[in-house]
């Protein structure tokens, strides 16, 4: 029943905007239903990512039919000063409040002001909701530093530079409580972050993007990864990212493509805690990872993409033991995958997706991955970031 | 923190800078709003659009260097009606502008002044991307155009009343000039009355309904949706039946569907502009309509 209760209470608050506004469109409300066929040639349960905590949602989905997160988003302005938005993932195990947030609206100056529980802004990708995703699976950097994607609870603020090109310096105060932080020693802020994106045109016919993001979290308490070890002290993690898109005379609905790649580079330094043996051990971290995609709508209703992942790690510290018991040490081999993935839109509102892995993330096996997805949004019309 | 202390000191610095502005500056969705605003605010108003008569504006991204005009924009003016429902949304919110979010002085829609046709009685996915607010391609008839103006005038007045009178005699010229190109492109136009077209989506409603003639066979059976083989041969049957002799598609387009059915039927297909800049021959309002009724009626 505890979770319910935010349900009820965003309806509660949405409610005298319905009124004011006078329109059944209003809040705008949308659910998002996804599914998929995942077939393996290795056992997923098995699978691993050498060099790196696995996060709680880190592994990969079970092998045969099952439904991904369904999601209920419901948005509105509130006044002429907020406007709010909450999304409800709906999961086997339960509901879950993946986004509640108020943004300002009334500041004006090229500020804009975020609170509550919001993914972060933090890379590119990670501030996509997973159904807008490109493929069907977070690129192997996100599985590995945030168990898929990075939220918190907090405040984001952002400044957008007046000027033609875009810049936009944002920066989020957040309680550090969800992975991979994990319980802030001082309370207070636990993790924070700040980027810097630009972009622009070319023409007509091109536009970019690109920024640059730093997150850390100091005095990190106890951040339990997915097999209940620890790890306690200071990380931080710095990012790049580069988006380009391409559409004739800018009408993306004939013909388009899209080129996206970010650089992660994390640097640790801490106390690991095996959570069988209760040893310990100093960690060095050192990890490092990219990915780049590259998606094309040939034909209208029509998209083909292929995407190449690449982790690697260096940890080292005080007693090897441990950390190769937890899965740190990685014998020289670096996490690669390969995919390919084809989609057809029938509306605006569905999509079928076929994708290829040839996954690498073990050093001794290559294991062949197949996704057939769907997903589907009904209800409101989403608008999309860039 | 260091990086937090400069955003900072950047930030005061431009608040600043931002604070003397000589004209309004003008955000339009539509290149249609961009040439009604230049017509309306003459050399008191810096205008730029979003989009440009080859783009299709339903389907626009929200791209960094349009957030990045909107944040300075002291106005808005797009259509509405759900027509930019895919994109305006996320530039407003990313804009950190409060002047021109919903229901400021700065945020104009014209299709809140016009009557809208063909709204759903019903909205139900299964018949396409239907607006719920009703048609929303309005500028395509020169009376919205001329209703439109009346709202954007006193709109431009209300947000800098020391220009008042400037703005009042360019209302008063454009509306004279305007009144009397409606009445020479209605008398170009009397001879198709009555006639049918086929069209390629439902953007000519208003212009139909103007011009007294018959554009209600699409070449889209649903709303966004395009057409199949079966539903392309029942159009063949349709073009005999009500005499249809040319298929039309706007400028931003793909013409292929069009061009299949003209040569199948042995009609003509032509490429309307649809909005200012649609082709080379368009520069304002008044060149699309002359250049569309050119088109239909030669």
């Amino acid at each position: 029943m505890k979770r319910i209760y935010p349900v009820c209470y965003l309806a509660v608050l949405l409610a005298p905007a319905v009124m004011a506004a006078g329109t059944e469109y209003n809040p705008q409300m949308s659910l998002i239903l996804d599914g998929r066929y995942s077939d393996y040639s290795n056992d997923p349960a098995s699978y691993t990512l050498p060099g790196f905590q696995p996060g709680d949602e880190a592994g990969l989905n079970s092998a045969g039919f099952s439904i991904g997160e369904s999601e209920l988003v419901l948005s509105s302005n509130i006044d002429s000063y907020f406007s709010g938005k909450a999304t409800f993932a709906f999961a086997e195990d339960g509901a879950s409040v993946e986004e509640a947030f108020i943004e300002s609206l009334a500041i004006g100056h090229g500020i804009n002001l975020k609170f509550g529980r919001f993914l972060s802004s933090f890379g590119y990708l990670n501030s996509r909701h997973a159904h807008l995703w490109d493929f069907a699976d977070a690129p192997l950097m996100y599985r590995a530093l945030f168990g898929d994607t990075f939220r918190d609870d907090g405040v984001q603020i952002n400044y957008l530079l007046p000027t033609d090109l875009f810049m936009q310096i944002s920066a989020e105060f957040l309680s550090g409580n969800t992975f991979p932080a994990g319980g802030n020693i001082d309370g207070g802020v636990g993790a924070s972050t700040v980027s810097f994106t630009i972009g622009g045109d070319m023409g007509t016919d091109h536009a970019w993007q690109t920024g640059v993001s730093h997150w850390q979290a100091s005095n990190i308490g106890e951040r339990l990864d997915a097999n209940d070890n620890t790890f306690s002290g200071d990380s931080k993690i710095d990012a790049l990212h580069v988006v380009y898109k391409w559409s004739p005379d800018g009408n993306p609905l004939q013909q388009n493509f899209k080129f996206q790649m970010e650089y992660f580079e994390r640097t640790e330094d801490g106390v690991m805690t095996d959570a069988i043996s209760s040893n310990t051990s100093t960690c060095m971290g050192d990890q490092k990872g990219w990915y780049a995609q590259a998606v094309y709508q040939f034909i209208p209703r029509w998209r083909t993409g292929i995407r190449i992942d690449q982790v690697s790690a260096d940890n080292t510290g005080d007693n090897i033991t441990v950390l190769t018991d937890i899965g740190l040490i990685t014998d020289g081999h670096d996490a690669q995958r390969a995919s390919a993935m084809i989609e057809w839109l029938p509306s605006e509102y569905s999509r079928l997706r076929l994708q290829f892995n040839s996954d690498q993330s073990a050093a001794d096996i290559t294991d062949q991955q197949i996704f057939m997805q769907y997903t589907f949004s009904l209800g409101a019309h989403g608008a999309h970031q860039f | 923190m260091k990086t937090l202390t400069t955003a900072g000191l950047i930030l005061l610095s431009t608040i600043a800078a931002n604070s003397a502005h000589a004209n309004l500056e003008i955000f339009t969705c539509e290149p249609e709003w961009a040439s009604l605003a230049t017509e309306l605010g003459g050399d008191r108003v810096t205008v730029f659009s979003a989009t440009t008569g080859k783009q299709d504006p339903h389907h626009i991204e929200a791209r960094p260097s349009l957030i990045a005009k909107i944040r300075r924009a002291d106005l808005i003016i797009c259509t509405g009606a759900e027509l930019e429902s895919g994109w305006l949304p996320v530039l407003l919110s990313k804009s950190g502008n409060e002047k021109i979010q919903v229901g400021r002085p700065g945020y104009f829609m014209a299709a809140d002044y016009v009557e809208l046709l063909e709204k759903p009685s019903t909205v139900d996915r299964s018949q396409g991307d239907v607006h719920a607010g009703g048609n929303p391609h309005i500028h395509t008839s020169p009376h919205n155009i001329a209703s439109v103006a009346n709202a954007l005038s006193r709109r431009l007045m209300e947000l800098d009343n020391t220009n008042q009178s400037a703005y009042s005699a360019a209302h008063t010229s454009f509306n004279q000039r305007w009144k009397a190109a409606i009445v020479r492109w209605e008398k170009q136009a009397e001879v198709i009355k009555h006639q049918s077209f086929a069209v390629d989506h439902k953007n000519w409603v208003y212009l139909a309904n103007w011009l007294n003639v018959d554009m209600s066979t699409t070449l889209e059976p649903k709303l966004g949706i395009p057409p199949g083989t079966e539903y392309l041969a029942e159009l063949i049957k349709a073009v005999d039946q009500k005499n249809i002799r040319k298929v039309i598609h706007a400028a931003y387009s793909n013409p292929r569907a069009a061009r299949w059915l003209a040569e199948r039927s042995n009609i003509k297909s032509i490429e309307l502009p649809y909005t200012v800049g649609g082709n080379g021959q368009v520069n304002n309002l008044f060149d699309l309509f002359d250049e569309t009724i050119r088109l239909l009626v030669n």
